[in-house]
Formats: structure tokens, C-alpha cells, sequence
């Protein structure tokens, strides 16, 4: 009886998951098979992932060609003489100030869109200005800080682009910091389904 | 690492540069295929391969062969790739709201919009959509066939989180590409 009770049971999705991509036993395969026979939810679910895995697996990427990998090596000699050419220590740190120095006088005068998830947004709402959109997770302010110090590199390279190149800036500059993954997706989701305009 | 690699390994060491691209040269095909499955654009792609044969190049001497060159220089890239399609995604969220909201990756040219038809769009979204480390490790175990372990020996992380990693992709994969069919 035992083996009926559990047949009765849906199994997890991560169970469903793996058998729609043939990665169970067949004894394990076979419960949950006979499982789905007799529950719909759990039928309809192994039936989309097997139809997402095939979708998925149409995509194509292309090798890029002789002449493209020829182009990255010779980028590649190219990067590595200069790195055996390059600025002592103090110099690049030098340097780097320099450019942490300009970059705050850029963010002084910047006209900053911050985004935030909804949930978040009172304690910086506050110090804007303008009255927040209600359908937007988006608000503008003319000032705005930000701690230079909890950067990475990378953050640095992405602000000193975003500001010197004024790659996609339409009136204002956007920029969301530190989301952690499900902030992220929240966001990203909002902005899609907000209505185009 | 196999005899080959051992043997251009040594000659690189050694001062021939050349042997260099030799060993990269083995597997820069697929290391490009995961590298652009990540940032999903060809001259990121490009770009993060670049970068990744310069750190290869120049930490060589800290490669302590407990796995394959490959495997190291796979790792170097899709480390890379990773931290590259981080650094974008809030470009990508500005864009997705400045940029007349949903555009079409292939933007206003019509011959490149007809390259890609619905489905492949709605693929291709769906895939842009995950998370960068989800994705990564999607395309690892989905295009790639890696195995948990050696996904998760590649991106320094447990195979638990690889395992998790990849549920959570997968599930919202589902979800997204769910009445396309
Ligand atoms: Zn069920």
C-alpha cells in the first residue's frame, strides 16, 4: 500500500523537471508517469517542460569566423606587450584617483533617475522633488550621493561610460545599483509590463 | 591535462609564444558558444574571449593543473562573461524603459528583425531574461551537458547552489515560453 500512497502524492517539480529531460531511473520515471495519469496538474506541467525544453533547444549560435578570431589574438599580443610596458604601481594609483576625482564632479552635476523597487523607494521619494508617477518604480532627482568608496571597479567603469560616452541617456541619466537578484527581476518586470508610450 | 596540453604548456613556458595560441586554440570555439550564451551579444562575446586569453595569458604561472588547460581557461571566461552580463543589467533595465520599453534585440533593422522570427525572439527573451549566474549555469548543463560538479568546480560555487541555480532557470524559463507552442 505504501507504493499506492505515494503515487497519490504530486512529485516535486524539480522531480518533473528532471524526468521531462530523461534524467531519472526508470522505476522513478514509471511512479510519476503513472502519477500524471491520473492527476492533471502534474500531466500538464510534464508536457511544458518537455515543450520548453525543445523550444530551447532550437537556439543556434554561430562560431564567429577566421577572420574575427585572427582580430581577437592580435588584440590579445597586442594587451600583453603593453602589460609588460605598463604604469608602475603608484602611477596607476595615481591615476586612479584622478579619475575617482572627475567622476564625482560629473555625479555633482548629473541629473539622476534612480530606480528602486517599489517597496523601497520611501526613504529616497522623500528627497525627490518631483511627485512620483504612480504607475512608475522610476523617480527623478537633481542631487543625489553616492558612496563612491561601495563601488567595485566595475561599477566605476560602468558610471565613468554611462557619464562620459552618454550612451542611451534621453533627459535624464538611470542607473540601479546593488538589486539583489529577485529585486532585479521585480524591476525588470515591472519595466516590462509597464504600457509603452 | 592531456599530453598535448602538457607539451604546449612547457613550450609556453618556456618563451614560444605561439604554443599559446595552440592551447587556446582547442577550445575556443565552445568556450565562445557558453561566453556568448551568457552575454548574448556577439561583440561582448568577442570582447570577454579577449579579455579572458589576457588573464590566461599573464596568470599562467599560477595554473596549477589540477584540471585541464581547457577547463581552466573556461572558467577565466565564464567568470567573465558573468561579471560582464552583471555589469550590464542595469543598462539593460535602462534601456528596457528609456528605449520605447520592449525593444526588439535586433533594434529598428528590419533584415535583422526578419532573421529572427517569433519564436526565436521569444526563445531568445526568455533566455535574456534569467539572471546572469542562472544563466550561465543553464547553459552549462542545458547546451554544454556539463555535469552539477563540474559546473560547480567552474564557478568556485557548491553543486547545490549549481543545482538550485538551475531549477529556478529552468522553472522560469517554463514560465516564460508557457502557450508557445
Ligand atoms: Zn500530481
Amino acid at each position: 500500500m505504501k507504493g499506492a500512497i505515494r503515487v497519490k502524492e504530486c512529485p516535486s517539480e524539480e522531480l518533473i523537471l528532471r524526468l521531462a529531460q530523461d534524467e531519472l531511473d526508470e522505476s522513478q520515471s514509471r511512479l510519476i508517469v503513472e502519477h500524471a495519469e491520473s492527476c492533471g496538474r502534474c500531466a500538464k506541467l510534464i508536457e511544458e517542460y518537455k515543450a520548453t525544453f525543445r523550444l530551447l533547444a532550437t537556439e543556434r549560435i554561430e562560431a564567429p569566423s577566421p577572420g574575427e578570431w585572427e582580430r581577437v589574438m592580435g588584440k590579445v599580443r597586442g594587451s600583453v606587450t603593453e602589460e609588460m610596458h605598463a604604469w608602475p604601481l603608484w602611477a596607476r594609483g595615481a591615476a586612479a584617483a584622478l579619475a575617482t576625482a572627475c567622476l564625482m564632479l560629473v555625479l555633482w552635476q548629473a541629473r539622476v533617475l534612480m530606480t528602486r523597487p517599489p517597496g523601497e523607494l520611501s526613504g529616497l521619494a522623500e528627497r525627490s522633488e518631483e511627485a512620483l508617477p504612480s504607475e512608475e518604480t522610476l523617480f527623478a532627482s537633481d542631487t543625489m550621493s553616492v558612496n563612491l568608496a561601495s563601488l567595485d571597479n566595475g561599477q566605476l567603469d560602468e558610471l565613468d561610460e554611462l557619464y562620459a560616452g552618454g550612451t542611451v541617456l534621453h533627459g535624464s541619466d538611470a542607473l540601479v545599483f546593488d538589486l539583489t537578484e529577485e529585486e532585479e527581476e521585480r524591476l525588470i518586470e515591472e519595466l516590462e509590463s509597464s504600457p509603452s508610450t | 591535462m592531456n599530453e598535448r596540453e602538457e607539451r604546449l604548456l612547457k613550450a609556453f613556458l618556456d618563451g614560444n609564444e605561439a604554443a599559446f595560441e595552440e592551447l587556446v586554440k582547442d577550445s575556443w570555439e565552445r568556450i565562445y558558444r557558453t561566453v556568448m550564451r551568457i552575454v548574448r551579444n556577439h561583440d561582448d562575446a568577442l570582447d570577454v574571449m579577449q579579455d579572458s586569453f589576457v588573464k590566461a595569458f599573464t596568470r599562467i604561472r599560477s595554473f596549477r593543473r589540477a584540471s585541464s588547460f581547457a577547463t581552466w581557461l573556461t572558467s577565466i571566461a565564464v567568470r567573465e562573461a558573468i561579471n560582464r552580463a552583471q555589469r550590464d543589467r542595469f543598462r539593460r533595465a535602462v534601456s528596457l524603459h528609456l528605449l520605447g520599453k520592449r525593444p526588439s534585440p535586433a533594434g529598428a533593422n528590419p533584415d535583422a528583425l526578419a532573421e529572427r522570427s517569433a519564436i526565436r525572439e521569444r526563445v531568445a527573451q526568455a533566455i535574456e531574461a534569467l539572471p546572469p549566474v542562472q544563466r550561465a549555469v543553464f547553459t552549462m548543463r542545458f547546451y554544454e551537458e556539463l555535469k552539477v560538479r563540474e559546473i560547480a568546480e567552474l564557478l568556485g560555487s557548491s553543486e547545490g547552489a549549481v543545482k538550485a541555480s538551475y531549477f529556478h532557470a529552468v522553472r522560469k524559463l517554463r514560465r516564460n515560453l508557457s502557450g508557445l507552442r
